[in-house]
């Protein structure tokens, strides 16, 4: 395991050289560095590494990069059940294995922006991500247009990803197999008065191919001989059509020096899931560089068809992103503006918009799944 | 059809809205205003409530792939 965390930390020290090279050589105009850590109650824990930085190449152009790693790993489970407690699903093979199982993650995304005129902008994003068993790649384009002495600004997004999603079958087998996705996006955000503003859109996605979740297994009565089960994948419909809206309103509470944020979400699909999401942020100046900003979002959902009533249509699964249930998160970010550390010295200018990061967050469901979130970033604006 | 009328009747309306001028802005601009917090603290968490939750959409980022604790 230590061999493991060593290869993982030597990994992120050549891509840490690398990054920081760039920017000396592009001079960014932005560079974040993020890390993520996620442990759920079924000792579950994703640890993720991020670094992305804008840069402005000429005029109203804009690059942007973003770099990420995840390392996902999980103990060596004690039931023969894959997929019933959580859905920390693992390659059949490392449930006869020894230790915790590891698996990585690479993914970035690069893109360029570029400004029509002083009221339109249109970015193009190619998206790339490696795993052992899953593959993704996207390509996203937006327009975004400005009205009204920039009052309202309206936001047009087309995105289509080609997933192959894997399953391990051995070490040297692996079954693959195809998923499409097309999706169109409307925002605007709309100026209020000079404390309020509101956002507001809509969302419609079309998935196809193989949507099931190859490592959530089902036990079935076996065909030839009933009284011996088999652990079977999931059947879901090979299409699925899926909506949502949103709206959202910030208010800046002045007598208080903070604001207040709250966001609610519509979902309905094909597959007869419908959903609610609410969220509120309330954040406040506790010094002129702190703010301290707790939130909390409720969700709420309801079952899709073939998990309501199995074996509808030919279908069945059991997976619970699919089943009823509602979902709190919860928890409290902290940021500190490092501003102060420029006073009086001008080569540390670039500190006046640079802060750094840090939250708690816990999830738990009603379906018996908790985890608890941690995250830090370091932020650099020059 | 009907996502085409209903942002054609909301950008109507919204034309009725009072405009507030650029020097008034600059509570506006104040980070605190912006809900998505911090860059990647989106997708980050978009990405956990994915593993766990059948729906999406929202104003969220770009990305799709595994979720990564599966």
């Amino acid at each position: 395991m230590l061999q493991i965390r060593l290869k993982f930390l030597k990994k992120l020290s050549v891509l840490l050289i690398f990054l920081l090279s760039l920017h000396a050589s592009l001079y960014a105009d932005q560079l974040a560095y993020n890390t993520y850590y996620v442990a759920d109650n079924s000792q579950v824990n994703i640890f993720t590494t991020s670094f992305s930085l804008a840069k402005s190449l000429y005029k109203h152009t804009t690059l942007l990069l973003d770099i990420e790693l995840d390392q996902v790993g999980q103990p060596l489970l004690t039931s023969a059940s894959l997929d019933v407690i959580s859905s920390a699903s693992r390659p059949k093979r490392n449930v006869i294995g020894t230790g915790e199982y590891k698996k990585n993650r690479g993914q970035f995304i690069v893109g360029l922006e570029q400004g029509l005129g002083d009221n339109t902008r249109f970015a193009l994003n190619y998206y790339n991500s490696q795993e052992e068993d899953y593959q993704s790649q996207s390509g996203i384009a937006t327009l975004t247009q400005e009205l009204f002495e920039k009052n309202l600004t309206l936001s047009l997004r087309g995105q289509y990803n080609m997933d192959i999603v894997g399953e391990i079958i051995s070490d040297e087998q692996m079954l693959e197999n195809n998923k499409e996705v097309f999706q169109l996006s409307f925002g605007l955000t709309q100026l209020l008065s000079p404390t309020t503003f509101m956002r507001m859109g809509v969302d419609e996605r079309l998935d196809s191919g193989f949507l099931s979740d190859p490592y959530k297994k089902i036990a079935m009565p076996n065909a030839i001989n009933p009284v011996i089960v088999d652990y079977v994948t999931g059947n879901a419909p090979t299409e699925r059509y899926r909506s949502a809206g949103w709206l959202e309103m910030s208010h800046f509470l002045s007598d208080l020096n903070g604001s207040v944020i709250g966001h609610y979400r519509y979902y309905q699909d094909d597959w007869e899931i419908i959903s609610h999401t609410f969220k509120f942020i309330f954040n406040k100046y506790i010094t002129d560089h702190v703010i301290f900003s707790p939130e909390y979002r409720y969700y709420t959902q309801t079952a899709a068809y073939f998990v309501s009533s199995p074996g509808k249509n030919g279908y069945y699964s059991r997976d619970p992103k699919l089943q009823a249930h509602d979902a709190h998160y919860a928890g409290a970010n902290l940021s500190y503006y490092l501003g102060g550390f420029a006073k009086g010295n001008p080569d540390l200018d670039f500190l006046q918009n640079s802060s750094w990061d840090i939250m708690y967050f816990r999830y738990f469901d009603t379906l018996k799944y908790s985890s608890n979130v941690m995250e830090t970033q370091i932020k650099f604006s020059f | 059809m009907k996502y085409a009328l209903f942002v054609t009747v909301t950008c109507i309306l919204l034309m009725g809205c009072a405009m507030v001028k650029p020097y008034e802005r600059e509570k506006l601009a104040d980070p605190i205003m912006d809900a998505s917090g911090h860059g990647t603290k989106q997708s980050l968490e978009d990405k956990l409530f994915s593993t766990r939750e059948g729906s999406m959409g929202g104003g969220t980022g770009i990305g799709g792939g595994c979720g990564c604790s599966k």
